[in-house]
């Protein structure tokens, strides 16, 4: 055998097995998220909300909200997150170094003062340059850490700090919540004491109606890039995210929107702001925390849509956004290598953090590397172009179904896109995708690894449209 | 022809069979979708006509006064309503819908609403639903029948007090405290199964409805095996000040769960006497942070001035968290509360001196 045989057979074989347990992998999360989902269902059917969000029992909870350079829309954020339905909560708006008036716009339309303040330091952070708290009783949930920039998990690390409530709730400012959002995410907390982190869907806002910080009308976006995300999305929260938080290997909470026990985020050592996927890096951390622990934990994930934010809509902020995300996972995965296939770690080693490993973090360098040698084959005329062509329709045609099933799942279960010419839309850009929108992500992941690669550190410039508002008279 | 594993596969026919099985899957998921956004959109459509009816009726039944005083309630029910009821689906509709009305209104409007579930027999259905082997069925049922006062079920409700299922048994003692109110609660004399946060929050608020009655069992329930039950009780020991099991909550400051041990301190804010100080400052020292934090926040809320002595050595204490509780009580037991904090904080170096401008700031908020 020469070598030559050898190398194409582990290819051959390689590549094989890969797509074989990949091909498993996603069936098998297809079947676990459709029983969670029920599961889901079935249990919030008959639960009154209400009774939590009026009960002086209910626990404390303090909001984070992280601000930088917010200016234009932080006094209608705010004033969004003061109205959320529930007695015992603690508002935190985290002004990181902003260079606008984001403050001073807080402090003149909320009458906050500077006060003294103590604070116990438990995570280290950069400098706190004061708290601010409202001389208004009407606002009195409401308080405004001024502190240098460090980024978006210092700024969060300094919000738990000043953080009064055993529950905190770290979001985006700029993110819409639900009416609701609070009461269902915290509930997994009350019902099982061992629930260390709760996540929230997160859902495309483009082109949704928001009326006074409230969204009013779903509507898909009008645009084909922001489109592909929503499809994006509902695969990734109602299919992905729900089937592991079922088996309990969840290992990641969006930044957007996750409730945590304060005591156990400290313990663990809060955001690290050395990464730029400092979400995920935050659950790997706790659960590993809670595996060394040797106690029980779970993180659960609530596939109610909760939380509603502007998705990129130009190539230029996308490609960023997708590199800053592989550039996470895979410092958090490297930071925590040590679990790699260990079985001290239950499902998280043996399962979790392998799939992420292999799937999520090989997957673009394993499609890169295998276009690049289809490309050489290729130009040395040694492509069998009938199993070629058999191949990809499947593959392609495999990713259709995925796709299909989750939108199945959509509108068997929360329906937000009522109308036809949304589900036409929605499976248009189905069938566009493989084609447009995952190279380009395939692109920009790589580009990702480069940037790890060349030790590039921060987020990149990210700006948004805004939101389609509408104001009632 | 490919030799996988010493096996020769035709490995393109292979791929062509498993695409098109896809595509037939392909097809047929995309035809379920629209079928059932049409059956959804339908039933939309179908649900709000027949609701209408509903309502108007429920309208009726909120006005409703029988003809001369005494006389039990017979509302005239249209007979397409009656036809529509024949269907299962438009009985759980119309339940739905006096469920959410009876919710919502109080007084004669919300017995009426009870009568004509009555009158239509719809606890039929809910009753039925307790023998269903869904335990959301199960559970729908015990809250469709408690939610429309049918306490002549009560014993039905009961046996799933202790159930496996969460939810089930958690309804079935929310059923059973809106039937039987304060004495409702004597379940906790026997179940084995925890009682979760949620629940108990529930419970709470239930009681809160209920005409008040002394409890007998409280001393028992501080002194349960099940821990939920004991946080349960040391609530309601709180919340209804209920001083004579003053003793057993001292004694969940022994208890091996933390959460006990803290929820313990909590309620003693509700129920000292004069023996409490002396109780809570004699589990300080082995206690751990949380506790010894727990400690002085109760003794803040005590506010006994002969434990000043005792909070200026808490305050000495190298963690700032202790030193933050114990600056609050040192204010709220001495007398010149502020002034006696200046004095022990004047000793101290920055940046510690800061929790007394804290301090003094939040008084002046």
């Amino acid at each position: 055998m020469s070598w030559q045989s050898v190398v194409v057979d582990i290819l051959t074989y390689g590549l094989l097995i890969y797509s074989t347990l990949l091909i498993i992998f996603y069936i098998s999360i297809g079947v676990i998220s459709l029983k969670g989902i029920k599961l889901h269902f079935r249990k919030n059917s008959f639960s009154d909300f209400r009774v939590l969000a009026t009960s002086s029992d209910a626990p404390g909870v303090t909001i984070i909200a992280p601000a930088y350079n917010e200016a234009a829309s932080i006094v209608e954020n705010a004033r969004s997150l003061l109205s959320i339905y529930y007695e015992n909560l603690e508002v935190i708006i985290v002004n990181d170094g902003s260079k606008d008036n984001s403050l001073e716009r807080l402090i003149e339309a909320y009458d906050m003062k500077k006060i003294p303040f103590f604070v116990h330091e438990q995570l280290n952070t950069k400098t706190v340059r004061g708290i601010y708290k409202s001389s208004n009783p009407v606002f009195h949930k409401l308080t405004v850490v001024d502190k240098q920039n460090g980024g978006k998990a210092d700024a969060l690390n300094s919000g738990v700090n000043f953080a009064s409530n055993d529950i905190v709730i770290c979001i985006d400012v700029d993110c819409i919540l639900e009416q609701d959002a609070v009461l269902r995410i915290i509930k997994p907390f009350l019902e099982d004491p061992d629930v260390i982190c709760s996540g929230g869907v997160i859902r495309i806002a483009n082109d949704c109606v928001v009326e006074n910080g409230r969204l009013v009308q779903v509507n898909m976006p009008k645009t084909f890039l922001p489109s592909f995300q929503v499809l994006e999305y509902i695969r990734a929260f109602l299919l992905g995210r729900m089937a592991w938080s079922k088996l309990n290997g969840l290992l990641i909470v969006s930044g957007a929107f996750g409730a945590f026990n304060k005591n156990i985020l400290i313990k663990a050592g809060g955001y690290d702001h050395r990464t730029v996927g400092e979400d995920m890096e935050l659950i790997v951390r706790m659960r590993r925390y809670m595996e060394e622990l040797g106690k029980p934990y779970k993180v659960t994930y609530i596939p109610d849509p909760l939380c509603w934010t502007e998705a990129p809509s130009d190539y230029k902020i996308l490609g960023r956004q997708r590199s800053r995300w592989m550039r996470g996972t895979v410092e958090a995965l490297f930071a925590h290598r040590r679990m790699f296939f260990n079985p001290n770690y239950h499902l998280l080693g043996m399962l979790s953090y392998p799939f992420w490993f292999f799937f999520e973090f090989l997957a673009p360098i394993i499609e890169f590397v295998g276009m690049v040698t289809l490309l050489l084959l290729a130009v040395f005329n040694r492509v069998d172009w009938n199993y070629f062509w058999a191949l990809l329709i499947f593959i392609v045609s495999f990713g259709y179904l995925y796709s299909i099933f989750a939108i199945f799942m959509e509108v068997a279960t929360y329906c937000q896109y009522k109308r036809y010419r949304d589900i036409f839309k929605l499976l248009l850009v189905t069938l566009l995708e493989p084609f447009i929108f995952h190279p380009f992500v395939v692109w920009a992941s790589l580009k990702g690894d480069l940037d790890i690669y060349r030790n590039k550190k921060g987020w990149g410039e990210m700006t948004r449209k805004g939101f389609q508002q509408t104001k009632t008279t | 022809m490919v030799v996988l594993f010493n096996v020769e596969v035709d490995f393109q026919k292979v791929l062509n069979t498993a695409s098109a099985v896809i595509w037939i899957g392909i097809l047929t998921v995309v035809l379920l979708i629209f079928v059932m956004l049409t059956i959804k959109k339908q039933r939309e459509k179908t649900k709000e006509k027949i609701l209408k009816s509903f309502r108007l009726l429920i309208e009726k039944a909120l006005f409703y006064e029988p003809d001369e005083e005494g006389l039990d309630f017979k509302l005239p029910v249209p007979e397409k309503i009656h036809k529509l009821l024949r269907k299962r689906v438009f009985q759980q509709w119309l339940i739905d819908e006096l469920v959410r009305a009876r919710k919502n209104l109080s007084g004669n409007a919300h017995e009426n609403i009870k009568n004509l579930y009555e009158q239509l027999n719809l606890f039929q259905l809910s009753l039925k639903k307790l023998s269903s082997i869904n335990w959301n069925v199960k559970v729908q049922g015990i809250q469709e029948l408690c939610i429309m006062d049918q306490s002549r079920f009560m014993e039905s409700m009961a046996a799933f007090v202790d159930h496996d299922n969460a939810d089930i048994r958690a309804e079935a003692q929310i059923a059973l405290v809106h039937f039987r109110g304060f004495q409702g609660l004597d379940f906790l004399d026997t179940i084995t199964k925890p009682v979760s946060y949620w629940n108990r929050i529930r419970l709470l608020e239930k009681v809160a409805f209920a005409p008040y009655q002394e409890f007998t069992g409280l001393a028992r329930w501080l002194q349960s095996p099940n821990d939920s039950v004991i946080l349960f009780a040391l609530r309601l020991t709180g919340i209804y000040h209920i001083f004579n099991v003053h003793d057993e909550v001292v004694g969940c400051l022994n208890h091996g769960n933390e959460s006990i041990r803290i929820e313990s301190l909590r309620t003693l804010e509700d129920v000292y006497s004069e023996k409490t100080s002396k109780a809570i400052i004699s589990r300080y020292e082995e206690g751990d942070l949380k506790l010894k934090i727990a400690v002085l926040q109760t003794l803040s809320k005590i506010g006994d001035s002969g434990n000043l002595d005792f909070l200026r050595a808490a305050w000495k204490n190298d963690d700032p968290r202790i030193k933050l509780a114990a600056a609050r009580a040192i204010i709220s037991s001495a007398d010149d509360g502020i002034e006696t904090l200046k004095k022990t904080v004047e000793a101290e170096p920055m940046p510690y001196q800061i929790i007394f401008e804290q301090l003094k700031a939040e008084a002046i908020l």
